[in-house]
């Protein structure tokens, strides 16, 4: 486990409310999360039921942990490792064979593979938030330029009735935008000091 | 050109980003919103503090369906011990006090059974599903994590 605390405000925020009650602030945690907690399922191989049944462990401990938790910007590696856990939970139940003991090579994790995969999921959720607030306009744009199959530039243009000529400097000044977003500013500063 | 590259890069990024997204199931996240509701502010939780469980026990010192385990929950001044054998859930309130035994599980209230003025309780038949044990006495009221068995 990677001991980062991420100057991430926004979930903070969002955690604190979600503290007073606040069903919209902890749906945003939900969708914002949901993807880590289920690439983690996938990658211990569970499926349906199995995943479903993780997935309602996870989510009723964090539900339960929400005033304790002292660090809320580390949620992304709370979540991670609280999933790791209840996979081999399922995993034992379905095959006895697997050691009881939860401690070993879990609450460490030493594992390099298993820090670099967590960094790339917390990567794809900086880049989604990042995503959501950029202006309309963008957001359009670059769903249209990073969908496939790839879109030509004079079907874009016509969707979004904008001058062919203009979508490369509005892709070159959407993507900077995105780029210099606080939410994945905080992330490559905190790699950074890896 | 390099420019280029990295905002490419950055596409290409975002693509898989969305597409990651995309293979979460709608009820998946549907449930971990449902989950909110489960939010106890008037009780106090009670942390795993101590799991045994029986199948750790050499083999051959036990029948199949006679797995024990124990299970220690703690909060502020006060513990329930539990010891979970083939057909029941067996409870100890430490220090001892009476008081209500429910047992909660994601489709509402299960069961109630009463703890006794030495502070022991008896849930049966196992719940079957995830669960967890809220407690009433007249000093208040204590939630433990959630449990599966």
């Amino acid at each position: 486990m990677i001991g980062l605390v991420r100057d991430d405000l926004s979930v903070v925020e969002l955690v604190a409310r979600a503290r007073d009650g606040d069903q919209a602030a902890w749906d945003e945690i939900v969708e914002r999360y949901a993807p880590l907690v289920w690439a983690t399922c996938q990658r211990y191989g569970l499926v349906w039921a199995d995943a479903d049944d993780v997935g309602a462990s996870v989510w009723l401990r964090l539900v339960e942990r929400l005033d304790t938790i002292r660090q809320p910007a580390a949620l992304a590696g709370w979540l991670a490792t609280t999933t790791r856990h209840e996979c081999l939970r399922v995993l034992r139940a379905k095959n006895r064979e697997l050691p009881v003991d939860d401690n070993d090579g879990l609450a460490g994790d030493p594992d390099p593979a298993a820090d670099a995969w967590l960094l790339k999921q917390e990567r794809l959720i900086a880049l989604r938030t990042a995503f959501a607030e950029l202006p309309e306009r963008c957001r359009q744009l670059l769903a249209l330029l990073f969908a496939e199959p790839v879109t030509p530039y004079d079907e874009i243009g016509a969707i979004l009735d904008m001058p062919v000529g203009t979508i490369g400097p509005t892709r070159q000044r959407c993507l900077a935008k995105l780029r210099t977003s606080p939410v994945l500013a905080a992330l490559v500063n905190a790699s950074a000091e890896l | 050109m390099s420019e280029m590259t990295n905002d490419d890069q950055l596409l290409a990024e975002l693509r898989e980003a969305f597409n990651a997204a995309e293979q979460v199931p709608a009820d998946f996240i549907a449930a971990g919103k449902a989950a909110f509701a489960w939010r106890t502010i008037d009780a106090e939780l009670a942390a795993l503090a101590d799991e045994v469980r029986g199948d750790a026990a050499p083999a051959g010192t036990r029948t199949e369906h006679a797995a024990v385990r124990a299970l220690s929950f703690r909060a502020d001044g006060l513990s329930i011990e539990l010891e979970v054998t083939g057909d029941a859930i067996l409870g100890q309130i430490v220090p001892p006090r009476a008081g209500q035994v429910e047992v909660q599980s994601l489709s509402g209230t299960e069961h109630e059974a009463a703890v006794d003025e030495s502070g022991w309780f008896a849930i049966r038949p196992l719940p079957s599903r995830m669960f967890r044990l809220h407690l009433r006495t007249s000093t208040g009221d204590v939630v433990t994590e959630w449990i599966t068995l």
